[in-house]
């Protein structure tokens, strides 16, 4: 996000600002009009209109005599009304900022994983895992120094 | 965006945070998990056989604003790790079910260290 007021981080501004050309048009919006999409824009609205009707709901609640728990219900759905939507249009320009001709997003970064190694007592199974570790290691750091 | 982690060797290494994110969301999980069981498991039956409101007034106001934070954490490492839509949304949703949420957290662990999404 550009913080600060109007003038300043020009250079980092919003990703969606991009010169509006036939191209952007037509190769971008539909993105956001599969079926997919289409379904998800209408779950999250009505997602969002609920929060606000519970959030009501316990606002009445709290006001017929409800304790503690009903006044922060009240604060709470909204909030996590605006949340989900803020989520979403996070989502959206995502999807928006994605390279059309990548892979389907998959995650492609492997986190350390100790080595689990002679879990089974099996010395032949033992040797196996290390092999494979090994073998893992190996594949991690090509990835490296790529 | 994308953070800077150094491997052993030295070379600077692009994980996109994840690591980072990961632990913040494991400790939100475990952190709401926690509470919700205490909510349902000792806050409630003291509320509704003993008359005791207390305990549900301040561990229910309480996990409601800890839920919020537990949905940021594991929205953030939904998108750094690029998670499938549907699988985001059942694993946010799962932080509200007593005990589902620890499972969800065992498969969200199991799938990051295998490099897999969720």
């Amino acid at each position: 996000m550009s913080g600060g007021p109007a003038g300043r981080g020009v250079t980092s501004g919003r990703r969606r600002r991009r010169p509006t050309g036939a191209g952007y048009t037509r190769g971008v919006l539909p993105r956001l009009l599969t079926p997919r999409w289409v379904l998800l824009h209408l779950l999250v609205a009505a997602l969002f209109v609920a929060t606000f009707f519970l959030g009501y709901w316990q606002l009445t609640k709290a006001e017929d005599g409800g304790g503690a728990v009903n006044w922060s219900y009240a604060l709470q759905w909204p909030l996590y009304g605006l949340m989900g939507l803020w989520f979403y249009s996070k989502m959206v320009r995502d999807e928006l900022a994605r390279d059309p001709d990548a892979d389907e997003p998959g995650q492609d970064v492997v986190l350390y994983q100790r080595p689990r190694i002679d879990t089974t007592g099996d010395p032949e199974m033992a040797a196996y895992n290390a092999y494979l570790a090994e073998l893992n290691e190996k594949a991690l750091r090509g990835r490296d120094g790529r | 965006m994308a953070a800077e982690s150094t491997t052993a060797n030295g070379r600077a290494r692009t994980d996109r945070g994840i690591p980072a994110a990961f632990t913040r969301y494991r400790v939100m999980a475990w952190v709401v998990g926690v509470m919700l069981i205490a909510l349902v498991l000792v806050a409630m039956p003291l509320k509704y056989l003993a008359d005791t409101p207390g305990p549900v007034a301040v561990i229910g106001t309480a996990h409601g604003f800890l839920y919020a934070v537990y949905l940021l954490a594991a929205f953030d490492l939904a998108l750094r790790a690029r998670w499938s839509a549907k699988g985001t949304l059942l694993v946010l949703l799962a932080g509200t079910v007593p005990f589902l949420s620890f499972v969800a957290e065992r498969v969200v662990t199991r799938r990051t260290r295998a490099g897999q999404s969720v």
